[in-house]
């Protein structure tokens, strides 16, 4: 069988009359909507008349770029605000996230003015200690002596 | 469609005059029988009236215009499935019959009632709507491979595709007529 049948067959569909009228009834359709804008858009042409002038466009962006400067101004001056992390009771919370142990800083506190008053080497005089000869050799010396007498 | 335009009104009334009938025809055949289609086909010739500003002479008038009536009874095909209309014809308890059972009924019954432009528009509408446009825009409006896809929105390959499966189908639903009318 081919397909030739088929359009035979599809041949024998005489298609849809148009309508007497069509065109007349479409023409008024037409016409309506027309109406309707034309309606429509003199409804909203008051409306245009109360569009404020371009005078007043101009005093709402000054005022808007008023306020923006001076949000801006006051933003600057106040002082920076610190937040540091706290935990979900307020607690302070450590830079590795943990929450600080409050004996552990009872504690510190309590040794507070001997940590004050503790005169601490700085690195240079650290590191010229290391650098002096005669307590290096001593050191060595020492060291020397107790690994001869292990033996 | 240019001196229209133009400014031209009579030379839409032409346009209405050339191609109301195959809009008609384009309808019917996409909706089935039963459809009233007269809304539709004002619709499509309205919005080709809305289109006059915008419309760019890239392709043939016509197809244009077949690719408003296409989406338009697309559109109603939709919306049917989706709510039964009021006055459609109801079953013997009074249950609505929608069309999807009208195109599940045995082709050989009540053939002797049906007009041939009725089996064939039944047969039609027991393709899905895209396969059943292509044999249409194809068969009835001569339409290439590229000019269908333009208005399906698809490939030449494609509408190629759906062709075959159109004509297979076709095949199938109208092979019993045939031969009963041969016996």
């Amino acid at each position: 069988m081919t397909d030739d049948w088929i359009d035979d067959l599809l041949d024998r569909h005489p298609g849809e009359p148009v309508p007497d009228g069509f065109a007349a009834r479409l023409r008024r359709r037409i016409a309506a909507e027309a109406e309707g804008r034309t309606r429509a858009g003199a409804e909203t042409a008051p409306g245009r008349l109360l569009r404020p002038p371009a005078w007043r466009w101009s005093a709402r962006l000054a005022a808007a770029a008023a306020l923006l400067v001076l949000g801006f101004w006051l933003g600057r001056g106040a002082p920076p605000v610190e937040v540091g992390p706290s935990g979900p009771d307020g607690e302070a919370v450590t830079a590795a996230g943990g929450l600080v142990d409050s004996e552990l800083l009872e504690e510190l506190y309590e040794y507070q003015d001997l940590l004050e008053s503790w005169d601490l080497a700085s690195d240079a005089e650290a590191e010229l200690a290391l650098r002096d000869a005669t307590t290096g050799t001593w050191l060595l010396e020492e060291e020397g002596r107790e690994e001869g007498e292990g033996r | 469609m240019l001196a229209f335009q133009a400014g031209d009104e009579a030379a839409f009334d032409e346009i209405v005059a050339l191609l109301s009938g195959r809009v008609f025809s384009l309808l019917r055949r996409l909706l089935g029988p039963g459809e009233p289609v007269e809304d539709l086909a004002q619709e499509a010739f309205l919005r080709l009236y809305r289109a006059r500003a915008s419309y760019q002479p890239r392709g043939k008038l016509s197809t244009f215009l077949y690719r408003i009536t296409y989406n338009l009874a697309l559109n109603r095909i939709r919306d049917r499935s989706r709510r039964p209309e009021v006055g459609m014809p109801t079953g013997a308890e009074g249950e609505a019959i929608d069309l999807a059972d009208r195109r599940a009924e045995a082709p050989w019954a009540a053939s002797d009632r049906r007009s041939w432009a009725e089996r064939i528009e039944a047969a039609l509408a027991r393709l899905p709507e895209n396969q059943r446009a292509a044999l249409v825009l194809q068969h009835y409006d001569g339409l290439d491979l590229e000019q269908i896809g333009g208005i399906l929105g698809i490939s030449a390959k494609a509408v190629k595709s759906l062709l075959h499966r159109a004509r297979t189908r076709m095949r199938e639903i109208l092979a019993p007529y045939r031969e009963a009318e041969h016996d």
